[in-house]
């Protein structure tokens, strides 16, 4: 009899972290099992216990050099909840304008540098070949496009935060500083560019689909619920709001839930073969509640975007499927059509009478010992929860990252892809290269994502040749 | 005047892998108005747009071989090779970024600070602290006459 084999991808490239897969064959050379395994570990929901809380936004912007404005609003959000106040209309409004900058530099990170040189040169290219620099052989335009939207969600990034990487500018009751008339107009310079980019690369993207209609068809195509934040009228929204989730068949499952209530609908699993916690819809159970969140969840849970181009768009990719658009391949698509938006909602934005207002924080002390902040951050809803005691420190955190309510989706997703293409006769660095790629169309941020301690079990399994299991450390 | 960029990268929180952000403060003091000097935390795509609107570009960065305290300076070009882009990219890919998407070939150096300690920490060590001097004279000359004809490429200054 054949023996059993795993396939391991140690590191999984061309994504935020460290990670592997293994693919578990059967005696016949079958997928048996596969599995994503998060093997890096932060800590950040453990070492900020003591901290003032008005140290967290800082502190939490750590967390990612690719979305540290995304946990600098949800940070900054959970503070606004410590101190009880209503932040200042302008503030909101920059705080918006902060993380649509960052959508737009984030999602072009992940599609263009990250995905693009698969869709670009094939999933079965050379893995030599496979990365910017034969993007950029094959269609400098596409990269010259990727690096300018960079830019610009960049550039805005810098202007209102004063650095690029670790902005510190999104504070407890607002932000620190107003807009400059003369950040506003830059910025509205560059937006006439940026929009011509993001219209061209979506018909860039939609011209190249055809070619991968297999992996549409197996790229985390199945049934799952989605969940995000939208606006009251059912719009897009990446700042505030009620979460809705939908089933595969597009109904809606819920709606209005209080995303500051998180954990009366949301669960957390942990496993003992990654550092990164499984979240699960708690109604339905663990597995049965599994749900994907980010740009393919956000466009399955909205009704519209709220701006011309993008609802155009928008209006196009849900007639790609009559009920949910299921297969994780299309979370590409989604990202470009978020791009467009970003860009045309930061217009408005910029463009709105008030936001040179000077009066951008509310200052007070603390008036409650718990607090919730979310929001949309690229890669989906984002949590923040902190409880503090009566001189202001940190007692107790957590935090619910988007990539940990996927990490269900992203395994199922691998086991399909493997099962389709994986066989034991003949492995191809296409095939391999396929079961990374599924992953990378979720985007994960590993560094985002690893935070617990103290809940991870540490098992230290000594294996023989065979795979038999000689001994066992299990440390719960 | 030649449009000169400054590229200092490292991390500030590595205690000598920051030593690069250190020289750039002394740069950004010293150094004739049409020099840029930024500092980053590592080499990006986006640097490739920036440097193709240069004429000289001097990359500053701290290396955790040679002895430390030592500078090492070197030519770079945009020369074809192997090339992985995860996270960050080297000098040299940021030349050959900016020759195919931008056609720009600014002449290019590579000044090195050879670090001793890397751990956390936003302290130099004495070693890394003596050699910024010799890297702010190597960067004023590189700047005035093209590179330091006391310095054969590659070599320690």
């Amino acid at each position: 009899m054949a023996e059993r084999k795993t396939i391991v991808i140690d590191p999984v490239t061309r994504i935020e972290g460290h990670s592997k897969i293994t693919i578990h064959l059967d005696e016949q050379g079958q997928v048996e099992d596969a599995r994503f395994h998060v093997t890096q570990f932060r800590g950040f929901e453990k070492f900020c216990e003591g901290r003032p809380f008005s140290e967290m936004p800082s502190l939490m912007a750590r967390i990612c050099g690719i979305c540290p404005v995304s946990h600098l609003i949800a940070s900054a959000k959970a503070c606004d909840a410590l101190l009880a106040v209503k932040i200042p209309p302008t503030a909101e409004k920059l705080r918006r304008i902060f993380g649509l900058a960052q959508v737009v530099q984030s999602h072009a990170l992940s599609l263009f540098h990250l995905s693009a040189p698969d869709l670009l040169l094939g999933m079965d290219a050379d893995p030599a070949k496979s990365n910017l620099f034969g993007l950029l052989e094959k269609d400098p335009q596409l990269a010259r496009d990727g690096i300018a939207l960079r830019k610009f969600g960049q550039q805005i990034i810098e202007r209102l935060g004063g650095k690029r990487i670790h902005p510190a500018w999104v504070v407890p009751g607002g932000v620190s500083d107003p807009l400059r008339p003369e950040d506003r107009d830059e910025i509205l310079k560059a937006i006439p560019e940026a929009l011509t980019i993001a219209v061209r690369s979506i018909a860039w993207f939609k011209g190249t689909m055809e070619p991968f209609r297999e992996e549409i068809a197996c790229f985390g195509n199945f049934p799952s619920l989605f969940m995000g934040t939208i606006k009251e009228d059912g719009g897009l929204t990446f700042y505030d709001g009620k979460i809705r989730l939908v089933d595969a068949t597009g109904q809606v499952v819920a709606e209005g839930l209080d995303p500051r209530r998180y954990f009366d609908f949301l669960g957390e699993k942990v496993e003992s073969w990654s550092y990164l916690k499984s979240a699960f819809y708690k109604p339905k159970g663990f597995s049965d509640g599994m749900y994907r969140v980010g740009p393919l969840a956000r466009l399955n849970v909205s009704d519209r975007c709220g701006t011309p181009r993008a609802d155009q768009e928008l209006a196009e990719f849900h007639e790609l499927q009559r009920t949910a658009i299921l297969s994780s391949f299309h979370y590409h698509q989604a990202r470009l059509i978020e791009i467009l938006y970003s860009i045309e909602r930061l217009e408005q934005l910029l463009n709105d009478p008030e936001i040179l207002d000077k009066h951008v924080r509310a200052l007070a002390r603390p008036n409650s010992l718990e607090g919730v902040g979310a929001a949309e951050a690229p890669r989906g809803t984002l949590f923040h929860h902190y409880k503090i005691d009566e001189q202001g420190l940190i007692r107790w955190c957590n935090l619910i990252i988007a990539t940990g309510q996927n990490n269900l989706a992203m395994n199922r997703s691998v086991l399909q892809v493997a099962r389709r293409y994986v066989k034991r006769d003949k492995i191809t660095p296409g095939m391999l290269n396929r079961v990374e790629a599924v992953i990378r169309a979720y985007d994960p941020c590993l560094s985002c994502s690893t935070h617990a301690l103290g809940q991870m079990a540490l098992q230290l399994q000594l294996l023989s040749p065979q795979g038999a299991v000689l001994d066992e450390v299990v440390r719960s | 005047m030649d449009r000169t960029l400054v590229i200092a990268y490292g991390n500030p929180l590595r205690s000598d892998d920051g030593v690069a952000w250190q020289a750039a403060e002394e740069l950004k003091r010293i150094l004739p108005s049409p020099a840029h000097v930024i500092c980053v935390h590592q080499l990006t795509p986006e640097l490739a747009e920036l440097a193709s609107g240069s004429d000289l570009v001097i990359f500053v960065d701290a290396a955790s071989e040679g002895h430390p305290g030592s500078v090492l300076c070197q030519r770079l070009s945009p020369e074809s090779g192997k090339f992985h882009f995860s996270h960050h990219l080297t000098p040299q890919e940021v030349l050959v970024m900016c020759d195919r998407l931008y056609c720009a070939k600014p002449r290019a150096f590579l000044v090195s600070i050879a670090g001793k300690c890397f751990d956390h920490g936003e302290q130099f060590t004495p070693a890394a602290m003596i050699a910024i001097p010799r890297v702010l004279s190597v960067v004023r000359r590189a700047i005035e006459g093209g590179f330091p004809a006391a310095f054969e490429d590659g070599a320690a200054c």
